[in-house]
Order: C-alpha cells, then structure tokens, then sequence
C-alpha cells in the first residue's frame, strides 16, 4: 500500500498546492483545514504516516494538535513536520517541544519538502526493521532452546541404529521427539505432535516433553505411560483446546522386544526385513481428548534388519505447488525402497524425496522423522 | 476451496453443515460458532462434514473442544456424513473412538433427540 500523508492547513491554495503534487508523487494523501478535524481524520483508517502540519489555525493551533497526537498511544509514533510562517527560534523549539520532528519555514521550495517526508519515511522503515529483527531474535532463541531439547544425540544401544530429526514449519513448532535411557539399559522413544504450530504449540510440546519424561521414569509399559500422559495433561489441554498425538515405543537390549503404543499418532510404519510392511496403527485418541482411556499395548521382535518409521503427519501432507499432497502411499513405498540401507540414509532419502516433491512451495507443517534400524547386537 | 456454514434449527438441536476445506483458516469460524450455541443454552450440536474434503489438526482441535464442552453440560456434539478423505483422518487419529459419528445428518439428528 502507498504511504499515507495528512495535509493540515487552512490556507486553501497551499494545501491543494501540496496535495496535487505529493499525489503526483505516489503518496495516498487527506487533508484537514483545522486542527479538530484533521485530530478526527488521523483516527479515521488508514493511518498517515507523516503528518504536515501548520500552526496557526482555526480552533486549536498546529502545537495542541501535536501534543493530543503525542498524548494518544495509537498516534505518538507519526511524524510530524510542522510548515509555518512562524519561524522564530522560539517557534521552532515550540515545534520540537509539543512532539514534532521536523520543522520548515514558510515559503518552502516542493523539493526540500518531498526529501524531507522521504527521509521520514525512510527512517520510520528503519525503525520497524529493527523491531522486527528484535522479535526474529526472540524467535531464534525460543527455537535454539526447542531445538537443545530434541539435538542431543540418541543413546546408544546395543543392536540398535537411530536417527531423528524434526524440521519446524516455523521457527518454534509443536513436532517433537525424545529418547529416554532407563536403569534396565532399555530406550524409550517418542514421537509427538501437538495440533497447530509456531509458539502456542510449542509451549504445548515442552509440557507435554516433561510429563512424557516423569511418566516414564516410573512406569514400564508405553500404554501405561501414555494414559498418566494424557490424564495428567487432560484439564491443561481442554482448558488451551489442544490435543497432542504421540507414538511410544520400548526397545529392551537384551531380549530385542521392541513394545509401543499409539495415542493417535501417524504415521508409523513397522518395515519387518522379511514380510510386508506394517502400519503400527493408532489404538486410541490423541492425548488430552478423553478422560481415563486405557491405550492398547503391543510387542514386536526387533530383528537385524527390520525398520520402524515414525512420520508426522507434515511429511505426508507437505503439497506440491498444484496443491495435491505428498501422501502416505509415496511415503510408503519410499521407506520399502531404502530399508537396506542404515538409518541416517533411510532418513535423507525421505527427507529429500519429500523436499523435491514439494520445491518452491512453503512448507505448511513441522515435518518430524525418527527412523530405528535394527542391526546386529 | 471456499469453506460454507449455515445453521439450522431442527428440533432443539443446532446443525452446521459444512462444505470444502476445513481447516485453520476456517476454524475460527466454527469455533465461534460452537461457542455461540453452548452461550445460548444449546448443547446438542451436529457438524455435519458431508461436503468437506479435508480437515487439518487445528480444525479436529476445534472440534474436540467443542465436544468436550458439549458433554460437560451433558450434551454432546456428533458428526456425521465423512467422506473418504476425512474418514481416513479420523481413523489415523483414533478420533473416531472419541466422537458419535453417524452416515448421514438426519442419523445423527435423530440420536440426539
């Protein structure tokens, strides 16, 4: 949109003067010829961006006008640069006292006027950038604490190879994952999605990482952990309205059992080395929709060779620039494609398939992938 | 695709019907209009999705919302009519467990009364 400027002058040649050619100019322009009603345009949208602003006029002077914009939080920020006959030192502090930032002498050349106002301007650009990159570095430490909660590197563990990564849509997003090593040497995974993104859900994703985590130290089974999740973060979520799907699985060492639970979580993929692939379905509802529900538990054998793929829905929803959508079918036959291959490359391949299938378009989710290679012990 | 709701009164029990993409742009609107009904006194909600192709989370965020509110003041808000597309969201989410969900408006109508 072009930037606004208000005319506030009674003298009816020079106002039309200034109007035609800062019109002429680019510049959206109203005018006032007294103070009362250019203070009832100023509050009439859109809002100008400078103001110009005489001083001797009818009713109220050009000096209580800019001290009722300056008084008013909605208006302080507009620059105001005062035109007047009244050119006396004592004016022009006047001027600069009742709030204005700059100040031209009657009879003024149109040149000097439109590079001041373009000056203005430039410096009120300046100002917002700064503010913006304020909140940006607000953003990115909000996304290096999110991140330092998720990068650390996934324990090792005997017959077991695995790689994670989440790509936030924004800078902060409500995808994550976690690993958790208990006294028995058995890993716990997890991988959560709360619904919506950038900081609400965030916030979201760090209460519902430390729940996980306490659920975990004291209890055994993936089900379990996820129904004292889910109750414990019920009156929280009801109360924001959101939910969080979240996938959990144990993988003991020694006996290479992997158990899991799904509380409406996709998409996770069992990739078995000899058999068909699996979609671990979900056997309940997201965490945080219904009151006391007891998840299903579930136990596989972990071979060398076998894979599990735990997808957020962000990689399988990511749409290509005619709108239609990666899909689970695609996702699918990608991971049966790279199961030979090690974790890390299982991960970039996906994650690369899903880049090209979607370039140049914004990515609309957080995409989150946590691949387990079985390998042997 | 263009998202349109309009509201019926049958029977005490407030309709919306909704048609194309459902999804966080059109939430706020469905959002408003759950909160409207339950100020109101209404608390036998039927969102029927026949016409709508696709629901994100932030659109199955307001609808759980809505049917927590509902059955909290011992009513309840049911779907009914889920094509293909979004049956398969609710099934991959397990909402399906959560709500009543009924083939065809009229169905989930009749259950409320």
């Amino acid at each position: 949109m072009c930037k606004q400027i208000l005319i506030v002058e009674d003298d009816a040649s020079l106002r039309e003067w200034v109007e035609y050619e800062l019109m002429f100019e680019g510049y959206g322009v109203e005018t006032a010829a007294d103070g009362l009603s250019a203070l009832t345009k100023v509050n009439d949208s859109p809002m100008p961006d400078v103001i110009l602003l005489d001083v001797q006029l009818p009713g109220i002077n050009g000096f209580q006008v800019c001290q009722s914009l300056q008084a008013d939080p909605l208006t302080a920020a507009i620059p105001v640069i005062f035109l007047t006959a009244r050119a006396s030192l004592d004016d022009k502090l006047t001027g600069f006292e009742s709030g204005g930032i700059d100040y031209l002498p009657k009879p003024f050349k149109m040149e000097e006027l439109k590079a001041r106002i373009k000056a203005l301007l430039r410096m009120g650009e300046l100002e917002r950038r700064l503010a913006e990159a304020a909140v940006d570095e607000e953003m990115a430490q909000a996304a290096a604490i999110q991140n330092s909660l998720m990068a650390r590197n996934a324990p090792q563990v005997p017959g077991l190879e695995i790689s994670a990564e989440c790509r936030p849509a924004k800078k902060v997003g409500g995808d994550f994952y976690d690993f958790q090593l208990d006294d028995n040497k058995r890993l716990c995974i997890v991988e959560a999605d709360v619904c919506g993104k950038g900081l609400a859900a965030a916030l979201i994703m760090t209460s519902t990482r430390t729940a996980l985590r306490g659920a975990t130290r004291s209890m055994t089974q993936p089900n379990r952990v996820l129904k004292q999740t889910s109750d414990q973060l019920y009156d929280d979520l009801t109360e924001v309205g959101k939910f969080v799907t979240a996938f959990m699985a144990c993988y003991q060492p020694d006996t290479r059992q992997l158990s899991w639970s799904n509380a409406g979580h996709s998409l996770a993929v069992y990739l078995p080395k000899d058999g068909a692939p699996q979609i671990l379905e979900a056997d309940g509802p997201p965490l945080g929709v219904l009151e006391s529900f007891d998840y299903e538990h579930q136990q596989v054998e972990f071979r060398p060779g076998d894979v599990v793929a735990l997808c957020s829905d962000g990689l399988y929803e990511a749409e290509n620039s005619g709108g239609q959508m990666y899909g689970i079918d695609r996702l699918l036959s990608v991971l049966e494609s790279t199961t030979s291959k090690s974790a890390a490359d299982i991960a970039d391949y996906v994650f690369d398939d899903v880049g090209k299938f979607s370039i140049n378009e914004e990515q609309g989710d957080d995409q989150t992938l946590v691949i387990l290679k079985g390998i042997p012990s | 695709m263009k998202l349109e709701s309009y509201v019926t009164q049958e029977s005490q029990i407030s309709v919306l019907e909704l048609s194309g993409r459902f999804d966080a742009y059109e939430a706020p609107e469905v959002r408003s209009w759950v909160e409207t009904q339950v100020s109101t006194g209404a608390n036998r909600l039927v969102v029927d999705l026949e016409d709508v192709n696709f629901v994100d989370s932030t659109a199955l965020a307001v609808l759980v919302q809505g049917m927590k509110t509902c059955r909290q003041k011992k009513g309840d808000l049911v779907l009914s009519g889920l094509q293909q597309p979004v049956r398969i969201i609710f099934e991959l989410t397990r909402l399906d467990r959560a709500f009543d969900i009924f083939t065809v408006k009229d169905d989930a109508v009749n259950a409320l009364q």
